[in-house]
């Protein structure tokens, strides 16, 4: 079953969700891989 | 191949398919993870979120039936020696992120394959109707997986991005999720390093720095401000969670704060000066604190609430 928010909150919710940040993900994913190194 | 001539006979096969499905993708999900493949960790764990709620629908429409006995092992992925052989192990170790995706397209095509067959050959219209669309499902999964190792090649593929071109507010919930995944297991690991202090050794200050750097920078950049805003919806459509919803998001502020005094903390070790441990101490132990309850608080929160998510 579909999670209950995915029908509660409307296609104009979720875009509102999206447009909340729009900062690049590139840089966090660097930092997860010398996160892996290190660990 | 097996005949299929009930609704009830098309269900014990469709769940151990799935049954198959949500276990080898949570298993993949975490050993990408342990080998620091945390992109593909992430894809297969939001699979193996899609496969579990369809395993549940189909386990929950099939209680009132007899189902009848099958062999579940003709549906490993994996070879069916138990899962702590050396062998199994050695798969795992030697396997790519490709070869992953690449034993999952598999599965996924044999399994819409197996669905499409019923759905040519079955007399009964029930059984027809199920099948198409236990094979719509699968169809589903195969497109994902092949977008996916289309991109695969590519330096660091934008999982979330290939997540949204399918279901953009299902995904949505699985990305999310995942985040909360790994900042579990981030704050696992300071709390590693807090150990370490606490045996009187000298914890590793660069990774508890990048551990902050990340949980601040992404969650204040990205995760929070996301979530936010999803509160803030939620709220209005359902207005008796607007204190809870609103709890959560003064936490945010206060595990912003919390952190923001740890990095600083950490920032001056790292760059040489003298910082008293039992301070350093103190810090990470109520940021591990405040984020566990933060955590614990939303999914206490969200998940009890008819509009959980």
């Amino acid at each position: 079953m579909l999670p209950v928010a995915a029908r509660v909150l409307t296609a104009e919710d979720w875009d509102a969700v999206r447009r909340a940040s729009t900062a690049p993900e590139e840089p966090f994913r660097e930092l997860r891989r010398q996160i892996a190194l290190e660990a | 191949m097996k005949t299929i001539t009930t609704p009830a006979a098309l269900y014990a096969h469709a769940i151990a398919i799935e049954r198959e499905a949500t276990e080898r993708y949570a298993e993949f999900s975490v050993r990408m993870s342990d080998f620091g493949n945390d992109d593909v960790a992430t894809l297969f764990s939001a699979l193996a979120r899609m496969e579990s709620r369809h395993l549940e629908t189909l386990t929950r429409r099939a209680r009132e039936m007899a189902l009848p006995e099958i062999d579940a092992a003709q549906y490993a992925w994996l070879d069916s020696g138990p899962p702590e052989t050396g062998a199994r192990e050695l798969v795992f170790r030697m396997m790519t992120p490709r070869d992953a995706l690449a034993i999952a397209l598999a599965a996924e095509r044999r399994a819409l394959a197996f669905f499409l067959r019923i759905q040519r050959v079955a007399l009964d219209p029930a059984l027809r109707a199920l099948a198409r669309e236990m094979a719509a499902e699968e169809s589903d999964h195969v497109g994902l997986i092949e977008r996916v190792l289309a991109r695969v090649p590519d330096a660091v593929p934008d999982w979330s991005a290939v997540l949204e071109e399918k279901a953009p507010n299902v995904d949505a919930i699985a990305v999310w999720h995942a985040d909360h995944v790994y900042f579990r297991r981030l704050l696992d690991l300071l709390e590693k390093q807090l150990d370490v202090f606490h045996g009187g050794d000298q914890p590793n200050y660069e990774l508890m720095l990048d551990i902050i750097h990340y949980l601040r920078r992404f969650s204040d950049q990205l995760h929070h401000p996301r979530e936010d805003v999803a509160f803030v919806c939620l709220a209005r459509r359902s207005p008796q969670m607007t204190l809870p919803l609103a709890r959560l998001h003064q936490e945010h502020r206060v595990i912003a704060h919390a952190g923001e005094q740890l990095e600083k903390s950490l920032e001056q070790v790292t760059a040489g000066s003298i910082v008293e441990r039992a301070g350093i101490e103190a810090l990470a132990a109520t940021y591990l604190v405040y984020y566990r309850s933060h955590i614990a608080r939303r999914k206490k929160t969200c998940c009890r609430s008819p509009h959980a998510f």
